[in-house]
């Protein structure tokens, strides 16, 4: 992996990476959704993926050289809550936030890790559409959280650089000076 | 590295066309998104459920498939027996917990025989039959032969870190995510270098138009089950719409 190759086209080193985050990735977001059993943490969930589904997504960045990668892994995301039966909706909704995610992180050139740290607070939006059926479906007894959309986009804002501080230990310099 | 060994992959000798199983994800995926507890609608749901458990047993796993049967009975009678008896906070935790299963299992097992039975190259040769772009199919697949793998890796941690005396329940948190991710993390790193190399190796990623020798193809079994599960679907999109049921 030293050598970087050059041009924009995705090659199959390229989609292996992405094949083998997105693995870890679901599995680490898999996992912290069996907490979802309990009731708090459904809630906590989603800022639960931003932070602790942000330790690979990170590492994943590092990898990240050429344009369509995020994009393609929200896609996968979005694909695999299809399949595992959580409406349609984060389809639309996960290309959407994977194109962000992707233009957020290109503006850093796929280097800066300013951006990387964006990105990954960007990314998890994903799991946004995973709730929108929750709140069109279920209005009445969703009717005091609908206002978690809003807050939770705040949460992860907020949370993942802060994690990231505490995380890339090594980084936060880089990360203050590019600020 | 003896992973050809290790993972005990049934192919199947109903030998199914994937894009036969995706079909029926698919149309699985639209029954599990409507949302039903009586009526005509919820016994086709039951029905269709017990489709992918049926294929499951006949490819031979029939202690899967009976395992699977239990707790999904099990959840319903724990749901009719809460939903009469107990009332409170733990009342509503229980019904949550019992609609989760009976929620997400069905699909669970659909997900569980579709990748437990399609071979990595069926799957890519379907994938280019129906035009997917290379870009997603190749992930996709890599992901999928990535489960067992990260399975494997993380059943070594688990027992590494045993032997280093950090288990469950002991400690923090967060260093429990830390001494578990971290590692798997580093590993899978590795395998997936190795993997790349291997695969490009074996011409991935070339510029050509890629071959496949794998059989694919529809055969009378899978019109049939395609059939009967479209059937089921429609009528129970049917019978949902008709019952005044709030569909999306």
């Amino acid at each position: 992996m030293s050598k970087q190759e050059s041009g924009n086209k995705l090659k199959g080193r390229d989609l292996i990476n992405v094949g083998i985050y997105t693995a870890i990735y679901f599995v680490v977001v898999m996992a912290l959704a069996m907490t979802g059993l309990i009731p708090i943490f459904l809630i906590l969930l989603s800022s639960m993926i931003g932070i602790i589904g942000g330790i690979p997504f990170m590492l994943f960045l590092t990898k990240v050289k050429k344009p369509g990668m995020v994009l393609i892994m929200s896609l996968i995301m979005g694909i695999l809550m299809f399949v595992t039966g959580m409406t349609w909706m984060p389809i639309p909704v996960s290309i959407l936030t994977g194109i962000i995610a992707e233009l957020v992180y290109r503006s850093g050139d796929y280097k800066s890790m300013r951006s990387a740290i964006l990105t990954a607070g960007v990314f998890p939006l994903w799991s946004c559409g995973n709730y929108l059926p929750l709140f069109l479906q279920r209005e009445q007894y969703f009717a005091d959280r609908t206002s978690y959309g809003q807050e939770y986009i705040d949460a992860v804002v907020r949370l993942t650089p802060n994690w990231m501080f505490f995380f890339w230990m090594s980084r936060r310099v880089v990360w203050i000076m590019c600020k | 590295m003896e992973k050809a060994v290790k993972t005990k992959e049934i192919t199947g000798w109903l030998h199914l066309d994937p894009r036969t199983k995706l079909a029926m994800l698919v149309l699985f995926s639209v029954v599990v998104m409507i949302d039903v507890v009586d009526g005509p609608a919820y016994a086709i749901r039951v029905v269709m459920t017990f489709i992918p458990v049926f294929l499951v047993c006949l490819e031979g796993r029939v202690h899967i498939g009976a395992r699977f049967t239990l707790l999904y009975v099990f959840a319903t009678w724990l749901m009719q027996f809460t939903q009469k008896n107990i009332h409170g906070v733990a009342g509503m935790l229980l019904l949550f917990v019992c609609y989760m299963i009976m929620q997400f299992a069905p699909t669970i097992i659909t997900v569980w025989y579709c990748i437990s039975t399609t071979k990595i190259s069926e799957f890519m040769a379907a994938m280019s039959r129906i035009r997917v772009p290379q870009g997603i199919a190749i992930s996709i697949a890599v992901m999928m032969r990535f489960f067992p793998t990260l399975g494997e890796e993380y059943r070594s941690i688990r027992d590494a870190m045993r032997m280093r005396g950090i288990s469950f329940g002991r400690g923090k948190v967060t260093k429990m995510v830390e001494y578990r991710l971290i590692p798997l993390l580093f590993s899978t790193i590795n395998i997936g270098d190795e993997l790349s190399q291997a695969a490009v190796t074996r011409g991935l990623g070339a510029p050509v138009e890629r071959t496949n020798i794998s059989e694919i193809g529809f055969h009378a079994r899978d019109f049939l089950i395609v059939l009967v599960m479209l059937i089921l679907t429609i009528l129970y999109v049917y019978f949902t719409v008709e019952g005044g049921n709030v569909i999306l």
